[in-house]
């Protein structure tokens, strides 16, 4: 019985023995210094990471309503205690190439980043009670869109069944550029805090069009975060 | 059926191991959950004599979290310019013009984060013999490692991925901004209005110009009807700025308008100032609608004269 609790008592230690190191790094000393870092985040609409897809398209099935397909657009949270700056850059494109949108003619085409609309589908939320010059009032602060990214009007009309003439497209930013920018946005709060961010609604459309069959293609848009340069 | 009757010192021993099993099932950092961080700062400047080099450091830091989570980050050097629109844009690294990319080196390339804690990052920059003054530039990128597995092939997709960029200015000295307000105009279109500065620099230096404006009726002595200010981006050696920015959220009702501007260049010479008019024109009628029948005569607007172009106020530079 002895030699039992003995090997029980060894176990014990050993079972306890990592946790107890583990639980080291989940507590400590703190001092009174420490400073307020230049701080962005950028996340779902549920202060989690942004991870989920810009655009999913379905089958694009050509029809003869001349409507474009404009999935669900991808609304996201932006705070900061700085200005900022927002590229976005399109990149990693299976089943597709970088080009210019298709055009009337007789040679075959296939779907090019340039036959896929990029923009602002909502006017950025500034109203958060504790954004920088947002509220509920008069709103004084200023998120600058650049031109041709602004669709909150809407995407442009299609005309013969052909690619619209975008003000934006994924070729337009196949190399990084500002798509958004603006001063401090947060006045105080974390990252939980409901009232301290921009809500920014950015959206994908292209025509369903005789292009060339493809089964499926794919891309990834990285938005970049900089602090004012 | 046989009983076991357990002492004093097992029954101990038992709950001790209950306690030991309980921690071990306790949450833990999840892999692939990565935690809301930031870097800070985002920009550094750093003056290094040509044969010589200096270590700066960033940190990278992670938001608390109330359930534990941990990512894998990654580093990647890259070369930044501004278009001449303000816009941001990335290159490969050392491939840009002025790019200090070459001269640096910083560790840790790759690093886990857990929830609460931070990471320093050290760059060491060595500029070498005989580089000319100017400012060279370069950055680093700090971003969750992409995910292992692809995406499902089978989707038409747009995926987001988002990055963080460290800008850094290596300054070779001695370095001189020599900025200058080239123009001032109105952006066309009909929604709200947008000025445009235009300014030049000539020097080898960097500068970040204050823009302050005001906009009255180009009517006698009318008040201002907007008025405010801004920090343009930076204006880089030898680069021209054409940036547009928002003077209001509304749309300038028709009429003549001028557009005051003046602009601190922060670099130690006077301000300078330039005034330009502009017009607001009618908005284009819209398609006539189907005539209705009425009785009522249409009401007539009264003759307006026009009124005399105001005389068009001298650049003051």
């Amino acid at each position: 019985m002895k030699r039992i609790s003995i090997w029980m008592l060894v176990t014990a230690c050993f079972t306890i023995l990592p946790g107890v190191i583990l639980a080291q790094g989940l507590g400590g000393s703190g001092t009174y210094g420490g400073s307020i870092p230049a701080t962005f985040a950028i996340s779902n609409l549920t202060n989690g990471s942004l991870n989920t897809p810009l655009a999913t398209f379905g089958a694009l099935t050509v029809g003869k309503a001349q409507a474009l397909n404009a999935p669900t657009p991808l609304a996201f949270r932006l705070r900061s205690n700085a200005s900022y700056i927002l590229t976005a850059q399109i990149g990693a494109l299976v089943g597709m190439v970088d080009g210019t949108k298709s055009v009337p003619g007789n040679a075959d085409q296939a779907i090019q980043t340039g036959d896929i609309g990029i923009g602002f589908t909502t006017a950025v939320d500034q109203t958060g009670a504790s954004v920088s010059g947002g509220g509920s009032g008069t709103i004084t602060r200023v998120d600058v869109i650049p031109t041709g990214y602004d669709v909150t009007a809407g995407w442009p009309t299609v005309t013969n069944g052909d690619t619209p003439s975008f003000g934006a497209t994924l070729h337009s930013i196949a190399s990084a550029v500002t798509i958004l920018s603006g001063p401090r946005i947060s006045t105080c709060g974390d990252n939980s805090s409901t009232d301290n961010f921009l809500v920014v609604t950015m959206g994908l459309a292209t025509m369903p069009q005789y292009l060339t069959p493809a089964t499926t293609f794919s891309g990834t848009v990285t938005f970049t975060i900089a602090a004012g340069v | 059926m046989r009983r076991i009757t357990l002492g004093p010192s097992t029954r101990n021993l038992i709950m001790l191991l209950g306690l030991g099993v309980a921690i071990q099932v306790t949450p833990r950092p999840l892999a692939g959950q990565m935690p809301a961080f930031s870097i800070n700062p985002g920009r550094m400047e750093v003056e290094v004599k040509p044969g010589t080099g200096k270590t700066i450091s960033f940190e990278i830091n992670a938001a608390n979290a109330v359930t534990p989570e941990r990512g894998r980050l990654i580093l990647s050097p890259t070369d930044w310019a501004i278009l001449e629109d303000g816009s941001l844009t990335f290159a490969r690294a050392g491939t840009a013009e002025r790019s200090a990319a070459p001269w640096i080196l910083f560790s840790p390339s790759a690093t886990t984060l857990e929830a609460g804690r931070t990471q320093l990052v050290r760059i060491t920059v060595s500029v070498p013999e005989k580089t000319q003054p100017g400012v060279y530039r370069t950055g680093l990128f700090v971003e969750e490692r992409p995910p292992a597995t692809p995406p499902d092939p089978s989707l038409r997709v747009i995926n987001v991925r988002v990055r963080f960029v460290f800008v850094l200015y290596v300054i070779v000295p001695p370095v001189a901004s020599h900025a200058e307000l080239v123009n001032v105009e109105m952006g066309a279109g009909n929604g709200p209005p947008r000025l445009i500065c235009e300014m030049k620099n000539t020097g080898n230096g960097h500068t970040r110009p204050l823009i302050f404006w005001s906009i009255r009726p180009n009517i006698g002595a009318a008040a201002e009807i907007a008025k405010g200010g801004v920090e343009a981006t930076v204006l880089l050696p030898l680069a021209t700025l054409k940036e547009p920015y928002v003077v209001q959220h509304e749309a300038l009702a028709p009429g003549r308008y001028q557009v005051s501007v003046l602009v601190d260049f922060q670099d130690g010479r006077p301000q300078q100032s330039m005034a330009r008019d502009f017009e607001v024109p009618e908005p284009a009628p819209a398609p006539a609608p189907a005539p209705a029948v009425t009785s009522e005569p249409a009401p007539v607007s009264p003759a307006v004269a026009p009124e005399p172009a105001p005389a068009k106020i001298p650049d003051d530079h």
